[in-house]
């Protein structure tokens, strides 16, 4: 019923207009080579802000999904997985592209993205509202527990070393502590200078760290030279191969979905079990790595279906289980909504809107996608050394255009070299986006907490949801550790190298 | 250029940073009614944590990790976008939008595209213009005016 009223609002013209342009964005960003949609959404929030606040979501969701669909485009034409995610998406994808078979492989990924993406909308629709009213019983202990815990299992799920990932959270709370104090309203580490006490902000930061970060790693790579990609020869999938990706999609899918929504399971995971699960069950086994369709049905479905199922956490919770999502919660606040089981009892219109408007924008991108598959891939030959100025006056003028402030724009550019430092040395930046974003989330509630308790920190683990939050915990930390591992050694198996997830 | 120790770099830069997180707790302290109410809690947790972590990361032993810097050509392409990216900040207060965002767009296109003079110049005036039009003129975002015109 909420879905239909959100349904009937979002198609307008301009609404329509507005989901449409961020789903080509977004695929638009999602297909260049060297952006991903983590800086897709953070360079392209400040364009964004002349909207109001639920045009403005609609567009940012439409940016996120045409992120994650063109991501695959880079992978099976040129072999380039854009993130860690993607990686399975070129085993078998680049090989089709090598048998002539790149505009089956891409339509099949459409497909599978699509189907995913309704799935976890559907998913999305009935889990949601449950969890946040189950957590309308949540109290300040129970949010600092559960917060605590998601960010100790991402942390371990960033494929590099667990204590570099905590110091790295460290340092991204610190950042997140500069500016004016909850409690006594005083500057905090300003040290007497006022461009400190408004304190840093997160989305330059991000801008920093992932668009000019990417940039500099670019040009280190000595991308200027136009990397050639296969020619798109026959372009809709045969019946054939439509029957051989139906079940992996819907395995793919259902595993992507269920497992994205659990703390700690990101896209990475799930898409390289899809991948494994597809070679166990085919009968021709020997066939995946060498151009088998069902090595791309699969892992793209189960990446899309991730990355649907963690706006229930972020939605229902105010937990984003990814960085793409931390900086689309980012977003929300920057837009005067905060997150949590309390979004859908004083904002619900709002949040319906945006959840049809996100059936609306998959249509749209299956749509345009399919047709539009031979202007994707023309795209990827856009020569780096077009885009990387580009990238970098866009993200200047948008870490400005925030708050106007050219502090922002300094911070935006130390950060982007922060970056490629933490790049070269392995220090995964996810933990440091993670704590800037919730780290104001999380003092307040531990405060909070501590006035409820009269400072007795036993309150953590007095109250039964808190405690039982704990005990899943921990279980849920195990299961991330053994899956860490797993796809760790799976992407050093497939790429010879350690990447960070995502 | 190679470099070995960067887990005791890390580890001291989390010392150090941490003695500074603790040293703002204890000039918040006294605007705090109790130990775990204030806004010196978290910079003191915070704090002790970075102490902590940083020199276990520290005495932490090393295994030697060999990470290669660019060279030559690449290096100074890249030294210099820095240095460009800083400019502009500069020059973006002191001149205003227009010449600046000309100037920097002309010289990265140049720096990173490797285009001839004309071409680094066309497009720096397409691209200054467009996001003139979509940042000033559409989403109204006040840029400094400088000494000269917009």
């Amino acid at each position: 019923m909420y879905l239909l009223n959100g349904l009937s609002e979002v198609v307008t013209p301009y609404n329509l207009l507005i989901i449409l342009i961020g789903s080509l964005l977004g695929t638009l960003v999602g297909v260049l080579p060297g952006l991903g949609p983590t800086s897709a959404i953070a360079v392209l929030l400040p364009v964004t802000t002349f909207l109001d606040p639920a045009q403005g979501m609609m567009m940012m969701a439409g940016i996120y999904y045409g992120a994650m669909y063109g991501g695959s485009t880079t992978a099976i034409l040129m072999n380039i997985p854009g993130e860690s995610s993607s990686v399975p998406a070129t085993l078998d994808g680049y090989p089709l592209s090598q048998l002539g078979k790149a505009g089956t492989a891409l339509s099949i990924a459409a497909i599978g993205s699509f189907i995913a993406g309704m799935i976890g909308l559907v998913g999305l629709v009935l889990f949601a509202p449950l969890l946040a009213d189950q957590a309308l019983k949540f109290g300040p202990p129970e949010y600092f527990t559960l917060m605590l815990i998601a960010l100790l299992v991402l942390f371990n799920l960033t494929g590099f070393s667990l204590r570099k990932s905590i110091l790295m959270g460290l340092f991204g709370f610190l950042v997140s502590l500069v500016g004016i104090g909850l409690t006594t309203g005083m500057p905090r580490f300003d040290f007497g200078f006022s461009f400190l006490s408004g304190g840093f902000e997160m989305v330059s930061i991000i801008i920093g760290l992932f668009a000019i970060t990417e940039v500099l790693k670019g040009l280190e790579e000595n991308r200027a030279q136009t990397r050639k990609h296969f020619k798109i020869k026959r372009l809709y999938p045969s019946k054939k191969d439509l029957k051989q990706s139906g079940a992996p999609i819907i395995r793919g899918s259902l595993l992507g979905f269920f497992l994205g929504i659990l703390p700690g399971i990101s896209a990475t995971i799930t898409s390289f079990l899809s991948y494994d699960l597809e070679k166990k069950l085919s009968k021709q086994p020997e066939k995946f790595g060498k151009g088998a369709i069902e090595g791309v049905a699969g892992p793209e479905s189960a990446n899309n279906a991730t990355s649907s199922g963690g706006f229930i956490p972020l939605l229902s919770l105010g937990i984003p289980a990814s960085p793409p999502l931390a900086v689309l919660l980012a977003a929300l606040m920057i837009y005067g909504l905060t997150p949590g089981p309390m979004l859908f009892e004083q904002n619900s219109h709002m949040v319906w809107m945006i959840i049809a408007s996100m059936f609306i924008g998959n249509i749209i991108l299956l749509i345009l996608n399919l047709p539009l598959v031979g202007l994707w891939a023309k795209l990827t030959e856009v020569p780096f050394g077009i885009l990387a100025p580009i990238i970098l006056l866009i993200s200047m003028i948008g870490a400005y255009s925030v708050r106007n402030s050219m502090f922002d724009v300094v911070v935006a550019v130390l950060f982007g070299v922060f970056g490629y430092f933490f790049h070269k040395f392995q220090w995964p930046i996810i933990p440091f986006i993670l704590c800037i974003v919730l780290g104001p989330k999380i003092e307040s509630s531990f405060i909070q907490s501590m006035e409820m308790s009269s400072g007795n920190l036993l309150i953590f683990i007095e109250r039964p949801i808190s405690l039982t939050i704990l005990a899943i915990a921990v279980v849920f930390f195990i299961l991330s550790i053994f899956l860490m591992k797993r796809t760790k050694k799976r992407i050093f198996q497939e790429t010879g190298e350690e990447q960070e997830f995502s | 250029m190679t470099f070995l120790s960067e887990k005791k770099i890390g580890g001291f830069i989390a010392v150090l940073l941490g003695i500074l997180s603790l040293y703002e707790a204890s000039l918040l302290y006294p605007y705090s009614r109790q130990l775990l109410t204030g806004d010196h809690t978290l910079p003191g947790l915070i704090g002790i944590l970075l102490v902590l972590f940083g020199i276990s990361m520290f005495v932490e032993k090393q295994k030697p990790n060999r990470v290669e810097f660019p060279t030559g050509k690449v290096l100074y392409t890249l030294v210099a976008t820095i240095i460009i990216l800083f400019l502009y900040c500069f020059l973006l207060t002191v001149i205003g939008y227009a010449i600046s965002t000309f100037a920097v767009s002309f010289l990265l296109f140049k720096l990173i595209g490797k285009k001839r003079w004309i071409v680094s110049l066309i497009i720096g005036g397409v691209l200054t213009a467009t996001f003139y039009y979509l940042f000033i003129v559409l989403l109204k975002t006040p840029f400094p005016s400088g000494i000269l015109f917009y």
